[in-house]
Parts: structure tokens; C-alpha cells; sequence
């Protein structure tokens, strides 16, 4: 994925505001808008590495000490 | 023995020899308590009338020639997100004080109430947990007892300052991604963040179900051990609560350390720590002739996938409470889970992917050595209200990077024990981790034992 998902945070803010029901006051938005941003910086850190299925959890809930192939 | 200072082995040892009772020493847990909480912002909430209760029951016991339990006496505190039956959880929040109060009391409580231990209240903490900071925007912050200008850090800020200052000698925190770990550093204390799954969070407000656990804060490692024995066990509560042995440690945490391997992790570990810092970690390296370094490989990407499923999941469990009342939760906090609410679901589900992708490269680590040694906080305190500071060149915000030494462990769920560094005189308190394969809480309470009987740490003694 070559773009930054960070540069589409401010889209992705307004996108979501109305699904998520909540009052937003403008006030608040830049703060939301640079927490987002973080997130999405992070994101690009990991989200687009080459995973193997064998790195797909059986579950949401993570257990410690097992490999994958345990898991499931 | 003085009530206020005495580890929690040693007042549950005066109390069975009848040297003192449980009602005189939690008479001086209270006054100290009184004394000595509007400076430090520890407790939220006393149950003094639950208390005596339960002391003057112990005192009977002993007196009617009845085994005390091993914690008979030991007065204790929890974090303001376990359920105290009678009490409103608020978990740091405003919001939750309009909940009724708790119908039963946490598993953790009931436990440590089982092995004699007098719970005293509950105290303070970032809001629904997600901070480093130990500031509350409805409670005030909690103060670090080393200088009272500067954070405990969080989220289990309040647990920490308590027993700092010997208002307890042992409190109960939890520890998403570093809320043990954090104010042990920043405060001086020991502390264990147990492997995800080892002790019960039933009762115990949620943040990450993922990642979330709880854990003890003390002034000794025997403490931790007395306490996490007192927790064991499986819980059907807590369904990811489900250890595969409950046996107890603390018989075996100064058999020594034997030929324990050990490592210091390097690269993501050391970068960005201040001068001091790191020369506190190296020198201890070298007083136990620890030589090998170990990488744990993409450690900035662990904690860049935990920090988006901290926002997420914390996003999503608030959700309701933001549609209803955003106003009232602090603005801090207010805005990351609603930036974690927004979140896309394959941010979240490639995170767990690199999360399974980086536990099975750790494992391989453990197969050559069985505990890592890292820094828990690249810097002591900051000061209260401080919003920045210095790491790796750059000027980053505080409330969400105190831990980021901290959060690529919980990530994959390692069991930690926090070790308070030996300081000089006027330094400000730092601790480090010490890292442990999952399961094997026992080698990291051994090498912490080890260090603190060889006269590598200390707790400052801060009763005034």
C-alpha cells in the first residue's frame, strides 16, 4: 500500500462521525482528528506486512504461549 | 515493628505472634490514610466500617486459638475499577458514579480476603485506564510520595502512591499496557503484571479485553509473592482466566537464581532513554554480569499494533457511554476513544495478525535465555501537568508514550516483574522489567528477589 493512511484521517473522521451517533463538538474535532492521525501512523507500521495465514487467530481472544497451529 | 512502614509478611507475622493485632494496625492504616491523602490523591474510597469489621473477626480468630490465614491482618487497597460490594466502581470516571453500587465484591478481593488480607478502599487512576499519567480530571491527579510536584504515573497511579508512602503495603492495580509498570517506576515499588490469563479479572472494570490484566504493587518481592499466590487460580468469571498450574511461589522465590539465563534487550529498549536511564539499566547489567543482549525484532511495530487495538477495543467498549454523554468524560481521554471508535476493522485485524507474527519470534528468544531485562519508563516522573517530553530527539505527549517500553510486552501477554533500581541519594525513582516467557512468572520473581537481596534495588522508606 503506497498511500499513508495518516493523509486520510481527516476524511476518515467525518466519514465515520455520523455511524457513530455520537455529539461531537467542533471543538473537539482536531484533537480526534490528531489522535486519528496516530492511530493511522501506527497502522502503517504493521498493516501492510506480508502475513502468512498461519498468523490468522482462531478467535479474538488471544492466548499466550501456543503458536498458531495450536490454536486452532 | 511500625504498622505503616512494615511489609505485609511482617504485619501478618506480628498479628499471628500476637504482637500487635489487626484492629491497632488498621487503626494506623487509617490515620495514616487521613493524615496524609489530601497531598497525595491515593484513595477515592475508604470502607473503614468494612474493615473493622474484618479485623476485629481476625482478632477473635487468633484469640480463640484459630490458624490465621497467611495474610491475617495485612491491610490492602485496590485500584477504583474493582468491584467492592456496596461501593459504585467509578473506574476514574464521572460517568460511572450514576451506576449502582457493586453487588459482590472481585474475585481479587474475595481472594485476598480468603488469605486474611483487610481491604481499606480504592483508589485513584486515569480515567477507564487509558492513561500513563495518574492525572484524573475528576478526582485531581494522584502524587508521586518521591516529590510530590511530579505524576505517579498510570494508570494504576493511586495504588502506587499508596503504598509508596506506606499508607499499605500492598495494593492491587491492573495493567493493559503498562499501568502496573509505569507507576512502579515512576514511585519505586515492585511490581508484577502476571501472563494474560493468569489471575482473575472478574470484577475488574475492562479496557482491553485483549490485553488486559491485574496484578500487585508492593515494597518487596516477597510481598508480590505472598499476593499473587493469594490471587492464584482459575476463575469461570474470567473466561480467559484458565492458568495451566496454580502452584504457589513463594516458597521458591529465594531458592535463588541458579542458572537463570538472562539478557538485556538493546535497540528499541535502549534507543530514545535518556542518558540516566540508560546508564542505570548497564550498570545493573554489570553488577550481575549479564553479557548477552537480545533483540526483540520489530518491538516499534508491537507497540504500534497494541496502541491501535487499545484505541479500538477502548473505542468500542465506550461507545454507549460517548453517544450519552461525551461531556462528561475527561477531554483527554474523551478524545482518543472516539478517534478508537473510528478506527477500520482490518487496522484492528492485521494487529492481531502481526501480534500472533511477533509472539512466535519472542518465543524463539526464550528458547536461549529465560528473562530479558528492559527499562519500564525511558524517564523518571515527569511533572504534573506536563504534557511533552524528550524522547529519541523529539518532543512526544506524555499521557500516551510513558509506556512505550511497557507495551510491546503486554502485547503478547509476558509476565513482568517491575524492579525498582537502587538511586542516589535525590534521584528520582526508575525501575525496570524483567521479562518472562508466558507462564513462568516464577523466574522473573526469582532474578527480582535476587536483585533485591543483593542490594541492587530499594524502596525508599517515605513514612513522615
Amino acid at each position: 500500500m503506497t498511500v499513508k493512511r495518516a493523509d486520510h484521517t481527516v476524511k476518515l473522521a467525518a466519514a465515520m462521525e455520523p455511524l457513530l451517533d455520537i455529539p461531537i463538538d467542533s471543538a473537539w474535532r482536531p484533537q480526534i482528528a490528531a489522535f486519528l492521525a496516530m492511530a493511522a501512523h501506527n497502522a502503517d507500521l504493521y498493516a501492510d506486512l506480508p502475513y502468512d495465514d498461519a498468523n490468522d487467530e482462531a478467535a479474538p481472544v488471544f492466548r499466550p504461549g501456543r503458536t498458531a497451529e495450536e490454536t486452532q | 515493628m511500625k504498622a505503616t512502614s512494615a511489609s505485609a509478611r511482617e504485619i501478618a507475622a506480628a498479628i499471628a505472634y500476637g504482637e500487635t493485632t489487626a484492629a491497632a494496625t488498621l487503626e494506623a492504616t487509617l490515620d495514616a490514610i487521613a493524615t496524609r491523602n489530601g497531598e497525595l490523591g491515593a484513595f477515592t474510597d475508604v470502607v473503614a466500617h468494612r474493615a473493622r469489621t474484618r479485623a476485629a473477626a481476625i482478632d477473635a480468630a487468633r484469640a480463640a486459638g484459630r490458624r490465621l490465614p497467611p495474610l491475617a491482618g495485612v491491610p490492602f487497597a485496590v485500584k477504583n475499577l474493582f468491584d467492592i460490594t456496596g461501593v459504585t466502581t467509578r473506574a476514574g470516571s464521572k460517568i460511572n458514579r450514576a451506576n449502582p453500587p457493586a453487588s459482590l465484591d472481585a474475585t481479587a478481593i474475595v481472594r485476598l480476603e480468603a488469605a486474611g488480607a483487610i481491604l481499606v478502599g480504592a483508589c485513584n487512576m486515569d480515567e477507564y485506564a487509558y492513561g500513563f499519567t495518574g492525572e484524573n480530571a475528576h478526582d485531581g491527579p494522584s502524587r508521586n510520595p518521591a516529590d510530590l510536584t511530579r505524576m505517579t504515573g498510570g494508570s494504576s497511579g493511586g495504588p502506587a502512591a499508596a503504598v509508596a508512602a506506606n499508607l499499605v503495603p500492598v495494593a492491587i492495580g491492573s495493567d493493559t499496557n503498562g499501568s502496573i509498570r509505569v507507576p512502579a517506576s515512576l514511585c519505586g515499588l515492585y511490581g508484577l503484571k502476571p501472563t494474560y490469563g493468569r489471575l482473575s479479572r472478574a470484577g475488574a472494570f475492562p479496557f482491553v479485553a485483549s490485553l488486559d490484566t491485574i496484578g500487585p504493587l508492593a515494597r518487596t518481592t516477597a510481598d508480590l509473592a505472598a499476593v499473587y499466590d493469594a490471587l492464584q487460580g482459575h476463575d469461570p468469571r474470567d473466561p480467559v482466566c484458565n492458568p495451566p498450574d496454580d502452584a504457589p511461589l513463594l516458597p521458591l522465590v529465594s531458592e535463588g537464581i541458579g542458572d537463570v539465563r538472562m539478557a538485556l534487550a538493546d535497540d528499541y529498549f535502549l534507543a530514545g532513554a535518556t542518558d540516566e536511564a540508560r546508564t542505570a539499566l548497564e550498570s545493573l547489567a554489570a553488577d550481575l554480569k549479564i553479557t548477552q543482549r537480545v533483540t526483540l525484532p520489530e518491538a516499534h511495530r508491537a507497540r504500534a499494533a497494541a496502541f491501535v487495538l487499545t484505541a479500538a477495543e477502548g473505542g468500542t467498549l465506550h461507545l454507549p457511554r460517548l453517544q450519552e454523554g461525551a461531556v462528561d468524560f475527561d477531554p483527554d481521554t474523551r478524545d482518543r476513544l472516539i478517534a478508537g471508535a473510528m478506527i477500520p476493522a482490518a487496522w484492528v485485524v492485521q494487529a492481531q495478525r502481526f501480534r500472533r507474527w511477533f509472539h512466535n519470534e519472542v518465543m524463539r528468544i526464550f528458547d536461549s535465555v529465560d528473562v530479558i531485562f528492559a527499562l519500564a519508563t525511558p524517564i523518571t516522573a515527569p511533572k504534573l501537568g506536563q504534557k511533552t517530553f524528550t524522547f529519541d530527539g523529539a518532543e512526544i505527549p506524555v499521557r500516551p508514550h510513558l509506556g512505550l517500553y511497557t507495551q510491546p510486552i503486554t502485547f503478547i501477554g509476558l509476565p513482568v516483574v517491575t524492579v525498582p533500581l537502587k538511586r542516589a541519594p535525590g534521584d528520582l525513582p526508575l525501575g525496570i522489567q524483567i521479562i518472562a516467557a508466558p507462564w513462568n512468572e516464577l523466574a522473573a520473581l526469582k532474578v527480582a528477589h535476587d536483585i533485591e537481596a543483593r542490594g541492587l534495588s530499594a524502596v525508599v522508606d517515605r513514612t513522615t
